[in-house]
């Protein structure tokens, strides 16, 4: 017998062992991506053709008195995952993929990241820090190597950022101002988006960092912005409802319109603003060739919506195409654009304001030897929708719907369209719609549940229901004798079963006849009490009846006979009392 | 010998550092039990339609757990709907999440959970993930179940007979259609059967359906039987189909008068009693429509109209001949 070396024993019972630690340590699935080494982590990266901008994202991790740490996106949840894929829609994305890093003030992670971001073509390189990310990129922020290097813009989400308890339990630490980062920020000079969640107890430490930021304009060649933005309903995470645990979509079109105004801030000179209000004000100038626009009317806040355009021709490149708000006097996006190729464009813009009509306005923009303003739009005026769609469906023209005890009633295309507040709603419908004394619509449901005739509804995001009735008509029955049932409202199309309950052999007409069942008015064959009726249109049945008179040839003889012997029996007596008086 | 070491040191340090983490845990706090139990999907979907999956997730928490859950769609590769919720004690927690069919081709997603523990998300668990798929189509199976084979039913106009289940199983786009079954099937002379509705509570029929997804529609009949009411004599009545268990009324006449070999002299005949499926001696009677039925009146001659009538005539004749007698008496003394 072969003797076994003990270390292959071994070997076998360790993979054994194991085998079940390494079967389930798959990653949890991403998005395909790209491994980059840089700083000396590894960074999973989602390039995106379409766009000349790059964003960092700097996770949650751990706090130490001298460090904070990142977690690499495999540690992320679900959520901030979504939330991740979401940014990488509209950017260049990179997140650490395995490792933790490790953050502390003289790290320099942000600068030397942006640093490859840059070498590998992105024009612009955006931060977005979360937690303990947030942290990190306040401190790279407020105390910068140099700007050069740093990034264009940064949002710092749910980061403590002026943690008072840190600082005294660790005074001495090297780390310390990693948690101070709100005491400095007037440092700042790089445009900063601040979002926080209204349920988490530490949002004033990031107002506190917002609120000790410079004031918005021009630093040297740069034009910093700032943003302040209290989410209501979120915690830590400020795309996950408190609610619910459900994903929101808001806080991506918040920072996207962020990143996209800090993209088209090199336009933010008094020379162009100047010009466009000018023209905006007294209609165009000379100089100016119009901008022929097609846009929405109406569109929801916190989504992106296109704005189609045809440009004049000319011959200065490079062009920029760019939208310009004129409420807040600034441009909120801008696109290159080269005018000697094509001259039809689509534009996107997103609302992520308060405002319920914003005024924009296209701006044609050319570089010789200076920023021009080459041609404009006419001021569009777009109203902004900002509460849910509750979309009611009938098939039902004119339905009068109920909602919050407010009538409603259904348009042409048989439904109603409506805008309501976030929360809970009360739907009414009515039971039966009646339509004439003997056709009426009754209800069957009201979101494919079959229920009564008003419903609960709690609205957070767009909302479809359907409403369903059912034709009936009216089975009118009659009869002069007896008890018939089965009558009232059936199915259109339906089979409605009547019954007859009579005595047949009751003496009728004061016993001269007897009752006598003669059939039914749509159906003179049938002698069955029992009876069906196809309910195809409203109907009225009625039972027919005849009655049989009794013994009539017998009583004729009788009669006869009683008449005979009566004339008989007179005739006798006149001729006994003739004879006497003769 | 050396690179055997090579081998073992590594997965000796790295069962070494396990079982220390686990030691930690246990001393820390009990790890909670939390898994995917079931998934609850639609068969098929269409391509761009939303579509509900429900997951039911078994656990057992000391604690309150923070929990996420999500579905990954590997066809678009992004996260769908990620839910946080929280789980303490013991029991089941259905999570519904919102899908939709974002391609043409096969759905391929995976169900994604995982829970807070010590600090740190917990996924990396094979109960913490479940594969599935769903295939997309552009149509729904519409199927009918009949009670016999060999039915022809209508869907839209069009006619389709019924395999020898009784089941018409058609492929169709989703929408509004008009199906219609036969409102009667014959079994036999005496035994057929009779539409009363659907399975989902319509009683019309025709009738319209939505179909939006894999419909199933079962159109439900009753039994009726054939009551037959004979008479050698007269009208009868309540002949006709019942509903099975039913009570069907029938009568003839109490008594009928049938013209004897003298016209002017009828035979009267008396309802006796019922036979063949009823014994009763009413003329009007009732019967429970268990099986088909067939009654049979019997009548018996009544002799009193023909006494009558005869004497009725024998004393009409004996006026006759009085009133004679006394008409020739008065000629005679004139």
């Amino acid at each position: 017998m072969p003797r076994i070396n003990p270390e292959i024993i071994l070997i076998i019972i360790l993979s054994i062992t194991l085998a079940p630690a390494f079967t389930y340590a798959d990653e949890t699935p991403h998005k395909t991506a790209s491994i980059e080494q840089i700083a000396g982590y590894n960074w999973y990266h989602w390039p995106n053709p379409e766009t000349d901008a790059c964003i960092i994202w700097l996770g949650g991790g751990k706090t130490t008195p001298t460090y904070v740490t990142v977690n690499p996106y495999n540690l992320e949840s679900l959520n901030t995952m979504r939330f991740i894929e979401d940014l990488a829609e509209h950017y260049g994305m990179l997140a650490l993929s395995k490792g933790e890093i490790q953050y502390a003030v003289d790290s320099r992670l942000v600068s030397e990241t942006c640093r490859w971001i840059k070498e590998y073509g992105y024009k612009y390189v955006f931060v977005v820090g979360y937690s303990t990310g947030g942290m990190a990129l306040a401190y790279e922020l407020t105390f910068p190597g140099d700007y050069e290097s740093g990034p264009d813009a940064g949002v710092i989400m749910s980061s403590m950022l002026d943690w008072q308890e840190m600082v005294e339990r660790h005074k001495t630490a090297r780390g310390i101002d990693l948690y101070t980062s709100a005491q400095n920020s007037g440092r700042v000079q790089r445009s900063v988006l601040l979002m926080y969640g209204e349920k988490a107890w530490f949002w004033g430490q990031g107002e506190k960092f917002y609120k000790n930021l410079p004031e918005e304009g021009w630093m040297n060649d740069y034009y910093f912005q700032k943003e302040w933005r209290l989410m209501p309903g979120v915690e830590h995470e400020v795309f996950t409802l408190e609610d619910d645990g459900s994903y929101d979509s808001k806080p991506v079109a918040i920072i996207v319109n962020f990143f996209e105004r800090v993209r088209a801030s090199s336009l933010n000179t008094e020379n162009l603003i100047q010009k466009i209000l000018s023209v905006s004000n007294y209609g165009s100038s000379n100089n100016q060739q119009t901008i022929q626009v097609l846009y929405p009317s109406k569109i929801r806040s916190y989504r992106i919506f296109q704005i189609n355009l045809t440009t004049p021709s000319t011959e200065v490149n490079p062009t920029w195409i760019a939208i310009f708000d004129l409420d807040s006097n600034s441009f909120q996006k801008m696109m290159e654009t080269n005018l000697m190729i094509k001259n039809q464009h689509s534009i996107n813009g997103v609302s992520a304001t308060n405002q319920s009509i914003r005024n924009l306005i296209i701006a044609l923009i050319g570089y010789k030897e200076d920023l021009q303003l080459l041609g404009i739009s006419k001021t569009m005026e777009i109203n902004v929708e900002h509460k849910p769609l509750l979309k009611i469906m009938t098939e039902i023209q004119g339905l009068n719907i109920k909602i919050d005890e407010t009538a409603f009633q259904t348009d042409e295309a048989e439904k109603i369209q409506v805008h309501l507040e976030a929360g809970n709603h009360t739907i009414e419908v009515p039971k039966i719609v009646s339509i004439s004394d003997v056709e009426r619509l009754n209800l069957v449901s009201i979101d494919n549940k079959i229920n009564n005739n008003s419903m609960e509804v709690y609205l957070e995001k767009d909302r479809e229901i359907t409403v369903r009735y059912q034709t009936q008509y009216q089975l009118s029955l009659l009869s002069e004798y007896g008890t018939i049932s089965g009558g009232g409202w059936h199915d259109e199309n339906s089979t409605a079963k009547i019954t007859l309950d009579v005595n047949l052999g009751e003496p009728v007409q004061g016993g001269l006849g007897i009752l006598e069942f003669d059939g039914w008015s749509d159906n003179l064959e049938s002698k069955n009490l029992n009876h069906e009726v196809y309910m195809n249109e409203p109907k009225k049945i009625e039972a027919r009846w005849t009655f049989k008179t009794t013994d009539s040839p017998i009583w004729i003889f009788a009669f006869a006979s009683a008449i005979i012997s009566v004339i008989t029996f007179l005739v006798y007596i006149m001729t006994l009392r003739r004879g006497r008086m003769s | 010998m050396n690179y055997k070491l090579a081998i073992l040191f590594p997965l000796i340090i790295f069962i070494a550092f396990r079982a220390v983490g686990t030691v930690q845990a246990i001393i820390a706090e009990p790890e909670p039990m939390i898994e995917i139990n079931d998934i609850i999907l639609p068969e098929k979907v269409l391509q761009g339609q939303n579509f509900a999956v429900n997951i039911s997730v078994v656990y057992s928490c000391e604690k309150r757990t923070m929990c996420n859950m999500g579905i990954y769609d590997y066809n678009i590769e992004k996260m769908m709907d990620p839910k946080m919720f929280y789980l303490e004690g013991n029991g089941t927690e259905f999570i519904v999440l919102s899908l939709h069919a974002s391609s043409e081709k096969k759905l391929v997603f995976e169900a994604l959970l995982r829970y807070w523990y010590l600090n740190g998300w917990v996924y990396q668990k094979e109960s913490l993930r479940r594969p599935f798929s769903i295939n997309v189509t552009d149509s729904f199976q519409l199927a009918l179940l009949m009670p016999t084979s060999n039915i022809t039913i209508k869907i839209d106009n069009e006619e389709i007979e019924t395999d020898p289940l009784g089941t018409v199983k058609t492929s169709v786009k989703p929408g509004k259609y008009l199906i219609e079954v036969p409102q009667k099937i014959n079994s036999t002379n005496n035994t057929r059967l009779s539409f009363i509705g659907w399975s989902d509570g319509s009683k019309s029929n025709p009738r319209l359906t939505y179909v939006q997804h894999d419909k199933n529609l079962t159109a439900e009949y009753e039994k009726e039987y054939y009551l037959n009411v004979n008479s050698s004599l007269g009208e009868t009545l309540g002949n006709g189909w019942y509903s099975s268990g039913s009570v069907a009324t029938f009568s003839v006449p109490d008594s009928i008068y049938v013209p004897g070999i003298l016209q002017i002299i009828p035979d009267k005949y008396l309802f006796m009693k019922w036979t063949e499926d009823s014994d009763a001696t009413a003329s009007i009677s009732k019967i429970v429509m268990a099986s088909p039925r067939t009654v049979e009146a019997n009548w018996m001659l009544d002799e009193t109209p023909r006494i009558l009538i005869l004497v009725s005539v024998i004393i009409i004749l004996f006026d006759l001949a009085i009133l004679g007698y006394i008409a020739k008496r008065r000629r005679r003394n004139a």
